[in-house]
């Protein structure tokens, strides 16, 4: 895939992350509340405004993380004196019940801690030639499996170089918007990573 | 300490971030939506609705009578798109003099699968004996809707 090409990649998935104005999804479905028939409501007395709320059932959460993962990096490079520099684009996934419903205003984040999967793919990896001139090359791709909590996660998963055949373990520590990769590679050994993660909070949600 | 001061900080404020707080989620409900008032000679009926979510309806029917007044429930449905929730029917009534009671008639059915369907119109069918005779089937059309996402007043942000 051509250079530029992936930088409009990144660029576009940037703009989307900082412009996107509705990042929440809400169903329909089985949208009625708790009610409980078996009595009449407390003090009847005809007043035709008289109503019984019904209870919150709670929501379901499917959550979708869309994330630029950016910063430098070291280890797969040709010159070993200079810092690389590595985007990716990742999604991330999580599913949540929560026993109450989101308010209008709440911002979509998995508030407990859970596990989530991530996909990502990295469309720009540098590499300093002993020329010094910059080659850029596509990274890696990699699926995580992630504990979280709040803004803290800890994933673990697999990594795999498609172009020149590479497999390895990738572990990525991260306080958002900061974070730490680290892969292993079978041909390639350690790469690091500085993976500043700039995500755009989404989710589905559908009452209980 | 102030490292612990720092971090309940930023912990409080991404609490708040994150729970921005707002309106509150508002529910579809029932709502009659033609007069729910009749006249059945010795005693006069009003319906209202005042329960409504997953597991059925329910609603108060209010009976005035002009004098003695013996009043039964013999039916009460809600019929929904060919489908018919029969309700709870209460003991029969002795209205003494000009009496005002309250009787409750829940309507115990799948009214989420209804929702779900999109089976959201329908009618209250209520057949009432009153002194001794059948009268006709009062008919109260109603639809189950929801007309806000949130409920409105409840967002504190807009006080």
């Amino acid at each position: 895939m051509a250079t530029l090409t992936r930088l409009v990649l990144v660029a576009a998935a940037l703009v989307v992350l900082g412009g996107c104005p509705k990042t929440r999804y809400r169903s329909d479905v089985n949208a009625p509340g708790i009610v409980h028939l078996e009595a009449p409501p407390p003090r009847e007395n005809g007043d035709p405004a008289v109503y019984v709320e019904p209870e919150d059932p709670g929501e379901h959460e499917l959550y979708i993380g869309p994330a630029v993962v950016l910063g430098p990096g070291s280890g797969r490079t040709s010159d070993s004196q200079h810092a690389e520099f590595e985007a990716d684009l990742q999604v991330r996934v999580a599913y949540q019940t929560l026993e109450t419903s989101h308010r209008s205003k709440d911002i979509p984040f998995p508030k407990q801690a859970g596990w989530a999967m991530t996909l990502g793919w990295s469309p720009i990896q540098t590499d300093h030639r002993p020329d010094d001139t910059i080659e850029v090359n596509t990274g890696p791709l990699y699926v995580e499996v992630e504990r979280y909590w709040m803004v803290f996660s800890a994933g673990l998963g697999a990594v795999t170089y498609v172009d020149e055949w590479d497999g390895g373990v990738q572990l990525t520590l991260t306080a958002m918007p900061y974070g730490f990769r680290m892969r292993y590679l079978a041909d390639g050994g350690f790469e690091f990573m500085g993976a500043f993660r700039l995500e755009l909070p989404t989710s589905i949600n559908w009452s209980r | 300490m102030r490292t612990n001061h720092a971090i309940t900080v930023a912990a409080a404020a991404l609490v708040a971030l994150v729970a921005c707080g707002g309106a509150y989620r508002d529910y579809p409900r029932w709502r009659f939506i033609a007069p729910a008032e009749v006249d059945r000679g010795c005693m006069l009926g009003k319906s209202f609705i005042r329960m409504s979510g997953k597991t059925g309806v329910g609603i108060t029917v209010e009976l005035r009578s002009r004098g003695d007044c013996n009043v039964r429930f013999v039916r009460a449905e809600l019929v929904l798109d060919g489908q018919r929730a029969p309700a709870t029917l209460p003991a029969p009534l002795e209205l003494r003099g000009r009496s005002l009671v309250y009787v409750w008639l829940p309507f115990e059915f799948d009214n989420q699968a209804a929702w779900n369907a999109g089976r959201r119109d329908g009618a209250f069918e209520i057949d009432l004996e009153v002194a001794g005779v059948v009268a006709p089937t009062w008919r109260i059309a109603a639809d189950h809707r929801r007309e806000h996402r949130f409920r409105p007043g409840s967002d504190p942000w807009r006080r």
